[in-house]
């Protein structure tokens, strides 16, 4: 059976329509991934030497766990977006002057009235606030799971992990950095390469700057090291830079 | 190939269907071999472009996971439906993102190319936002024939499925993607 023609290569005259659509997909190409990413892929999957195991039995039963957790997950995370957006909209003040991502977005007011308008989500909760610790307590040892970027794992979360990351942020912004550090610890720990592990380092960083014990940068740079890119860099840039006394 | 050497022992013996040469290298091999068409495969499936090499990284961890299990038919289609889970995990991490912390949807992140013409990155944004609205296994199927130049026999190999219902993914997806385009401009009365 000979393939059709592909539309972008159509140089018969169809509708306005159709004429539109080939000139969409010549706009975009095939891919051809840099060379780097090939050389940096190799050198991640092939230096991790964990044994070959058999999982067959992790994933058994699969398929019949599947929807009761999505729907836990569904309900925990309606319920975690509305903490979410509180928590970043009660101190705007705060979040203004450790901006590090741009132009600053306008205020938000933090009544609870104003928290439920505000639609959509904020894009980018760029910056965590570092709230200065009331405990007069040394601060705990703080194990820090290291995970390396070899071994990341894809694990299902669920909804007791994601409450670890929120339960982190509350605890920030409570002013206690140390339960902080202890939720996100457990959250990598459970979940290194988690949907919300982005988060959690980036929450780990902030709870170690406000620790002050000297953590920050060791935690900034596993930060950068598995989120360049990610959200919170700047943060993690500045702890760096700052040696963790900021 | 030290590194190689160490985490994939030979097990050419156990794999008689294999056509690599040597069994510690297999992999090795399959990864060199076919890499670049994994970073293919995420992006039609909706993978966006900054996060390609992330998940093409997991894809080969979770095939060297699975290696000791794998029965050496098919590399291709082995690895494509790894890639396919990999993705599927991916979409629901990205969701529970923006449910919890607000952020962009997979379909809205499109980052500008250097030297690209406005015009051209607006294209490339509508056609993703358009394709988001899709059927997934459709529009991989209209990505990987349309843009990625993959045959439907191809297609169907990697799929696991008939030609015929690659051809008919195919139609379905065209005629959508169409209807979408003709929706779009009647609502702006211009190009989309």
């Amino acid at each position: 059976v000979k393939d059709p023609t592909r539309l972008r290569e159509d140089t018969t005259d169809g509708d306005a329509a159709a004429q539109e659509v080939a000139r969409l997909l010549r706009a975009e190409t095939a891919l051809v991934p840099p060379r780097e990413w090939r050389e940096r892929v190799r050198e991640a999957v092939f230096r991790s030497v964990e044994p070959l195991t058999s999982r067959t039995g992790a994933r058994r039963g699969r398929l019949r766990r599947l929807w009761i957790p999505m729907l836990a997950l569904a309900g925990a995370a309606a319920g975690a977006s509305m903490t979410g957006v509180a928590w970043w909209a009660s101190s705007p003040a705060s979040r203004e002057a450790h901006r590090v991502d741009g132009p600053a977005a306008p205020p938000v007011a933090a009544s609870p009235a104003r928290v439920e308008s505000v639609a959509p989500v904020p894009s980018v909760p760029s910056v965590l606030e570092p709230i200065p610790s009331t405990s007069t307590d040394a601060p705990a040892p703080h194990a820090t799971a290291v995970h390396h970027w070899g071994t990341k794992r894809v694990a299902k979360e669920t909804p007791e992990d994601a409450a670890l990351v929120l339960g982190a942020l509350e605890a920030l912004r409570a002013g206690d950095p140390v339960h902080a550090g202890a939720l996100v610890d457990e959250y990598l720990h459970r979940l290194p390469a988690g949907p919300l592990a982005e988060e959690a380092r980036g929450v780990a960083v902030d709870a170690a700057v406000a620790r002050a014990d000297g953590s920050a940068p060791q935690l900034a740079r596993q930060y950068l090291e598995h989120h360049p890119r990610g959200r919170f860099a700047g943060r993690a840039l500045d702890a760096l830079n700052a040696g963790g006394t900021r | 190939m030290d590194l190689v050497a160490t985490a994939f022992p030979d097990r050419s013996s156990e794999r008689p269907g294999m056509e690599m040469t040597s069994g510690r290298e297999e992999l090795a091999v399959v990864y060199e071999r076919h890499f670049d068409d994994v970073c293919r495969w995420l992006r039609a499936m909706g993978g966006p472009e900054r996060e390609l090499e992330d998940l093409a990284q997991e894809t080969f961890l979770v095939a060297r996971r699975k290696y000791d299990r794998f029965d050496g038919r098919n590399v291709a289609g082995w690895l494509y439906r790894i890639a396919w889970r990999v993705m599927a995990d991916a979409r629901r991490r990205v969701w529970l993102r923006r449910m919890v912390f607000g952020g962009e949807a997979l379909a809205e992140i499109v980052d500008e190319r250097p030297g690209e013409s406005v015009e051209s990155f607006e294209a490339r944004r509508t056609l993703r936002l358009l394709l988001a609205r899709m059927n997934v296994e459709r529009r991989t199927t209209l990505v990987l024939f349309e843009i990625e130049g993959y045959s439907t026999e191809e297609i169907a190999a990697l799929q696991g499925i008939q030609v015929a219902t690659v051809s008919t993914r195919l139609l379905r997806a065209r005629r959508e993607l169409l209807e979408m385009t003709r929706a779009l401009r009647a609502k702006t009365g211009e190009r989309p």
